[in-house]
């Protein structure tokens, strides 16, 4: 009963896919896209490649008859089996339901390359199995790898697209369809390959991201070329604006300069958009050169900073509620991975070696009934430790949020404040300064009056420094009737 | 009847033993005097004699026949005694139409009482304000040596210099003997003016007319004797004052004969006589050294006059007078004269209408006072046009003025500017001035701003050259000229005074304009007069020294026709009067110009001590101690302190002029401070847009969006889509109700992390919202802040110079300049 119902069940797939029963592998719209070249040289295309080793491979084997051996080969629900996989609700329904949101049309493009692939492969898997009169075990049993192996990429291709940090663990595992590779230069661990692409990013205006060049190839996909034709727009309009105020440039450096302000960056103005690209994994040693030269972006990559960006394709204005749900999630899996205490620990996770030794020693002597008791401490600690990183989570950007952004808006009032406050005080700038000049200038003139008094007394007092504490703050400590600290303090060390 | 004259005698006897004088005044000291009057006021029972002898005159007739005696009766209210005594003499009367006649009689003279108790109380009030010039009454002034004294006093140098009046000298000379039994004679006859009767039983004395004589003759015998004088008789008399005739008649043109006021013009001739004799007796030898304006007093003779204590005699080099020193009683309308009651209210005729502005002294009571008596007024020579006047002035006496009365300077009042007022500190240094052309040996030092080179040479008339850049003035003095070089000094030195403080080579006098060239030359001349006239070069004739001074102009300001004076009714007067000018400025004994430079007139030597500045320090000031010399020095100090003493010279921050000397000194460029900082617009602020149903809705959007459905109504729709798993079920049932379960698990997590994190969203979103409000204030703020900034930053960068900056600036200010 189980069989034909999943049969049905595999028919509704060919019918869910909504192409029928072609006679070549494979048809329609899939045809079209794996026409297209992927955006992701180092990696899409890389895995569509040993994709189609393998099916190659998979080709090759000759008919096999059917064998008694192969009666007992359960090659139907072998079959049935691999296609039941692809139907990943993990991946298909919830992970690609996000990805709807969050991808970008080069991202859309690649993971439709490599669906459009599979539906090849699966393609050839029916017409294999349903249409040949033998059963190829090899076959089958090599394109179920393929086929596997092309899942196993479209997961990792969702999951570390924006994240150069992300690294395909399994990419060099050797698959069923492929030959041992031979150790080239007696390297012991292979690169790690990491799917991320600068074009999955979306479009900067330094240059990288899923732009018009990126985009450029993809433009048989409906749904790309539209979006492409909309950027297109935005793009000409843009253009247009900059050539329109192409004069502003020395205008604005000109009154700068009259008026004493800084002027700001402006070596990008009007210069052309060159696209760039960057790709594969970043670690430290080269994030430095290649990237952008400071360490403070590495930290935002090892944070996720192009995990996450900034305005969705939605809303021109800083999408908060994905950016706080990620937050959230972020602030969840650190709540997760929080290592537990001491007496939790398994000796492994001790970071110190001395610890680590004495954990171990202890370890040997430990009961089992107080091993299960500390996994369930574990289980339930680490739950605790979820829940409340994310009670955490609810109230820190609550919390320190408002400082920041309003440090931010005060910064440059900050930077005015400062010199203002300089010029205030300083003896040799600003009000002092005049006084102190003007004082000796007319002293020059005054000559043996009594002017000469009261020009030194001005001059005492505006070269001593305690007289003047309006900057940090002195003159604030008072109480109603005692006399001010800095005026007693003044008239003493000026001598008045 | 015997009861009665008893008790009259009793009365009469009480009455009499009354302070004596009761009705005398003058007794006694001012209080005895003033206590009299005031009971006199109130005393209604014994009336004054002019009232008794008045009363009669007017109520008696036939029916009533009144006698003196009966009107103090009738005011002690003895009527019966009255009608007896009229019944006495017209038999029978009605004692009621008697009695109702006393009564008029009493009330008769109780008006005129008071009339007359009027009349004293103004006459105590005026005398109340005219005490002697200092302030205490009744006591000896001694004038002659009081006044001189206050006019030194009060007087600076250029005061004296710059006065055009002659001052009046004054002396004192002794009185001769000669003169005494003239003094008695006159101390007879007023005696002799007291009335005294007995009619009416009680001895009354009346001192109207002595009053009168005193207020006729308070002036002046000869005052008298000019009223009613046309002006060619007392120029023909003036001429030969030692033939001064006397005359006189009782009856000489009395205005007031008639009427009640006539003791206002009565004269007493034997009164004049006897002062005419003293004056003829008066030591006129001792006259000589005086000026024709000059006077000689007297000490005051006291008189002997009964019932007056304070009557005196005051003579005068030309008049002759008696005065009552507190004159307490006025001269009281003549009730009666010779018999016959004056009636008041009987007015002289009317005088004629006078011509405008010619008339306050034609009115008959405006006649009699202070304003409208005999003015001396300084010859008015240039009978020119009338004077022409405001309309609405009041005009006593006036001569067209002469040169224009504006003076222009160079800024400020320039106090004491012209004239000398210092007495010279350094004579050697002024000794350093020779007769020949010194140039550069001369500098004018530090303590003035100019020096005078004096020199001799043979031009016409002085001349004054322009200042060098060197600070000299040389000044050229000749001996042909109206004036000697004496005089020609003065009048030049004043216009180097007028030079001293212009820059360098500025034209003194160009003679463009009319008025200038007056206004220049009219005031050296009027010093230089003023010179000549103390030194009595000018007594010979009447010319005064402002005439002198305007003559002269017109002289000098040759390109106009009587520039200064403007054209003469009479040009050939104007010149036979500018013959008698030079005449008398001629003078055998003027030093030649040699000596009159080396041995410089003390007054050019205060002069030129005066060019120098008086508070520069260092520099020395030395003048004579009067009132007048402080204020001039302190006077310039504070001109100069104004004027000189900056930072800057040449930049007053008193006036709002800029630059005010040509030659300023080396400023340095305005270093536009801050010019171009702007401040920045302060422009609305507004709220940021709040949408807070366009946030639930992104909100429920992305809820939706995650499960992967679009924005459903109600939200919750989107939460949990079994579909997805029942659609797709799993191998085993098992598996795929495990799957459900954590399906859901999933979407919640997803969800709930999405709630939990609202408090956050809205947070951030309020923070944004905020920031944005603030941002646009904060960046004007700021750039507020940077202004203030740069303006303090940029104050306190100013340059200051390290040298002093000069006031005359020629050469080129690179030092100056940092």
């Amino acid at each position: 009963m189980r069989t034909p119902f999943l049969l049905a069940i595999g028919f509704c797939l060919l019918s869910f896919t909504g192409e029928a029963l072609a006679a070549s592998c494979p048809s329609g719209v899939s045809a079209t896209v794996l026409g297209i070249t992927p955006v992701s040289s180092h990696y899409t295309k890389k895995a569509i490649e040993r994709a189609e080793q393998g099916i190659q491979a998979a080709e090759a084997f000759s008919d096999v008859n059917l064998e008694v051996a192969s009666l007992f080969f359960p090659w139907l629900s072998e079959v049935t089996g691999a296609i039941a996989e692809l139907v990943d609700t993990e991946l298909r329904v919830s992970q690609e339901e996000r990805g709807f949101r969050e991808s970008t049309p080069c991202l859309f493009a690649d993971l439709l390359i490599l669906e459009a692939e599979m539906e090849k492969v699966r393609c050839k898997l029916s017409s294999e199995t349903l249409s040949s009169s033998s059963v190829n075990i090899g076959k089958i049993a090599y394109l179920k790898g393929v086929l596997r192996f092309l899942n196993e990429r479209y997961r990792n291709l969702l999951a570390g697209a924006n994240d150069p940090m992300y690294v395909d663990e399994g990419w060099h595992i050797v698959q069923i369809f492929e030959e041992p590779q031979q150790n080239a230069g007696g390297q012991e661990q292979p690169d790690p390959v990491c799917p991320f692409h600068s074009n999955y990013l979306p479009p900067t205006a330094l240059g990288y991201g899923c732009d018009l060049e990126a985009m450029g190839n993809l433009r048989s996909i409906a749904s790309v070329g539209e979006e492409y034709s909309s950027l297109e727009t935005l793009l000409a309009r843009k253009d247009e604006f900059l050539s329109n105020v192409a004069n502003l440039k020395d205008i604005i450096m000109e009154m700068n300069a009259f008026t004493g302000n800084e002027n700001p960056d402006m070596s990008h103005w009007g210069q052309a958009r060159v696209h760039r690209e960057k790709f594969g994994c970043i670690d430290s040693s080269e994030t430095a050169s290649q990237v952008t030269g400071k360490i403070l972006k590495n930290a935002l990559f090892k944070m996720g900073g192009t995990r996450m960006e900034k305005r969705g394709p939605f809303s021109f204005v800083k999408d908060e509620p994905t950016l706080a749900r990620e937050f959230m999630e972020m602030r969840t899996y650190w709540g997760e991975v929080r290592p537990q205490a001491d007496d939790f620990k398994y000796p492994d996770e001790f970071v110190a070696d001395a610890d680590q030794a004495k954990a171990e020693k202890r370890e040997e002597s430990l009961p089992f009934t107080e091993r299960v008791m500390r996994e369930f401490g574990r289980i339930f600690f680490r739950d605790w430790n979820i829940r409340q990183a994310r009670k955490e989570a609810a109230i820190v950007a609550k919390a320190s949020d408002p400082y920041l952004q309003l440090q931010r808006e005060l910064a440059m009032v900050r930077k005015e404040m400062r010199v203002l406050a300089e010029v205030a005080s300083k003896k040799d700038m600003g009000g002092r300064n005049l006084a102190r000049k003007l004082a000796f200038f007319l002293r020059t003139t005054c000559l043996f009056r009594p002017c000469n008094t009261q020009l030194d007394a001005v001059l005492k007092f505006v070269l001593t420094d305690e007289c003047f504490p309006y900057v940090d703050g002195s003159f604030e400590d008072t109480k109603p009737g005692v006399p001010k600290w800095h005026e007693v303090r003044c008239k003493q060390e000026a001598g008045l | 009847m015997t009861m009665r004259f008893t008790f009259m005698s009793i009365g009469c006897v009480s009455l009499l033993l009354l302070p004596a004088g009761a009705y005398a005044l003058g007794m006694g000291t001012l209080y005895d005097e003033m206590r009299m009057m005031t009971e006199y006021d109130q005393q209604d029972f014994v009336s004054e004699l002019p009232i008794q002898k008045f009363a009669p005159l007017v109520l008696g007739d036939e029916k009533f026949p009144v006698e003196e005696k009966h009107v103090d009766l009738s005011l002690q209210k003895k009527y019966a005694t009255v009608c007896e005594d009229i019944a006495q003499t017209v038999g029978d009367v009605w004692i009621s139409e008697c009695q109702g006649f006393a009564e008029q009689l009493s009330e008769l003279a109780r008006k005129e009482a008071w009339i007359r108790a009027l009349g004293r109380e103004l006459q105590l009030i005026a005398s109340s304000y005219e005490p002697e010039m200092d302030g205490h009454t009744g006591r000896e002034n001694a004038i002659a040596t009081k006044l001189p004294k206050a006019t030194l006093l009060w007087q600076s140098g250029t005061d004296r210099m710059t006065n055009p009046v002659d001052q009046v000298r004054m002396k004192q000379l002794e009185l001769p003997d000669t003169i005494k039994p003239h003094v008695q004679s006159i101390e007879r006859i007023l005696g002799g003016m007291v009335m005294i009767e007995n009619a009416g039983e009680t001895q009354k004395e009346d001192y109207g007319e002595l009053v009168a004589a005193f207020f006729r003759y308070r002036n002046g015998y000869q005052e008298v004797q000019m009223e009613g004088k046309s002006a060619a008789q007392l120029a023909g008399e003036e001429d030969d004052p030692e033939s001064f005739a006397y005359s006189c008649s009782n009856n000489a043109a009395n205005p007031y004969a008639g009427t009640d006021l006539q003791m206002l013009g009565k004269r007493w001739c034997d009164l004049e006589r006897e002062m005419h004799n003293i004056w003829q007796k008066l030591p006129r030898e001792d006259f000589v050294d005086l000026g024709p304006k000059d006077t000689a007093v007297f000490p005051v003779k006291g008189l002997g006059v009964p019932g007056m204590s304070d009557a005196v005699l005051w003579v005068k080099r030309d008049d002759v007078g008696i005065l009552w020193r507190m004159p307490l009683e006025p001269v009281l309308p003549m009730l009666h004269a010779e018999g016959t009651p004056v009636l008041s209210g009987i007015y002289p005729e009317p005088p004629a209408i006078p011509a405008p502005k010619h008339g306050i002294c034609s009115h008959p009571f405006a006649q009699r006072g202070y304003l409208c008596r005999k003015q001396f007024v300084e010859h008015c020579p240039i009978q020119g046009e009338e004077f022409d006047g405001d309309e609405n002035a009041i005009t006593l006496a006036a001569c067209k003025p002469y040169a224009s009365p504006i003076l222009e300077t160079a800024s400020g009042p320039d106090i004491c500017q012209r004239g000398g007022w210092r007495t010279p500190v350094d004579l050697e240094e002024l000794r350093k001035d020779t007769p020949a052309e010194d140039g550069n040996a001369l500098s004018p030092g530090p303590c003035a701003n100019c020096v005078v080179d004096l020199f001799c040479r043979d031009i016409s008339g002085g001349a004054t050259y322009k200042k060098t850049v060197d600070g000299i003035i040389p000044i050229a003095i000749t001996q042909h000229s109206i004036m000697d070089p004496r005089y020609i000094i003065i009048h030049e030195l004043i216009h180097a005074q007028q030079l001293c403080n212009l820059p360098p080579e500025t034209e003194i006098n160009p003679q463009t304009n009319r008025e200038t060239c007056c206004e220049k030359e009219y005031l050296p001349y009027l010093i230089a007069c003023k010179a000549t006239a103390e030194d009595g070069l000018l007594d010979t004739t009447n010319i005064s020294i402002e005439e002198c001074a305007a003559m002269l102009a017109n002289d000098s300001c040759s390109n106009w026709e009587y520039a200064c004076t403007g054209p003469p009714a009479d040009e050939a007067a104007y010149q036979k009067r500018m013959e008698e000018l030079a005449e008398a400025l001629k003078d055998e004994n003027a030093p030649s110009c040699q000596d009159a430079i080396t041995n410089l007139d003390g007054r050019a030597l205060s002069i030129k001590e005066s060019l120098r500045a008086s508070c520069r320090p260092g520099c020395e000031a030395q003048y004579e101690n009067t009132i007048g010399n402080n204020l001039c020095y302190i006077g310039q100090c504070i001109e100069e302190s104004l004027e000189e003493h900056r930072l800057i010279p040449g930049r007053v921050p008193y006036v709002t002029q800029d630059e005010a000397f040509p030659w300023d000194s080396c400023m340095n460029e305005d270093p536009q401070l801050a010019t171009f900082v702007t401040v920045p617009p302060l422009t609305r602020t507004f709220l940021p847009p709040y949408r807070g149903q366009e946030l639930l809705q992104q909100l429920d959007t992305l809820l939706c969006q995650m499960n992967g459905l679009p924005r459903l109504s109600p939200p919750i729709l989107c939460a949990f889509s079994p579909g997805k798993r029942l659609s797709l079920p799993l191998q085993t049932y098992f598996s795929t109700a495990l799957s459900l379960v954590e399906q859901d698990k999933g979407q919640i997590d997803d969800t709930a992390n999405l709630q939990e994190s609202v408090g956050n969203i809205a947070t951030r979103i309020g923070s944004t919202l905020y920031g944005e409000y603030l941002e646009k204030a904060l960046k004007e703020f700021s750039e507020l802040l940077r202004a203030a900034g740069t303006f303090g930053r940029q104050m306190g960068e100013t340059a200051f110079p390290t040298v002093a900056c000069p006031r005359n600036s020629t050469g080129d200010c690179e030092i100056f300049r940092e």
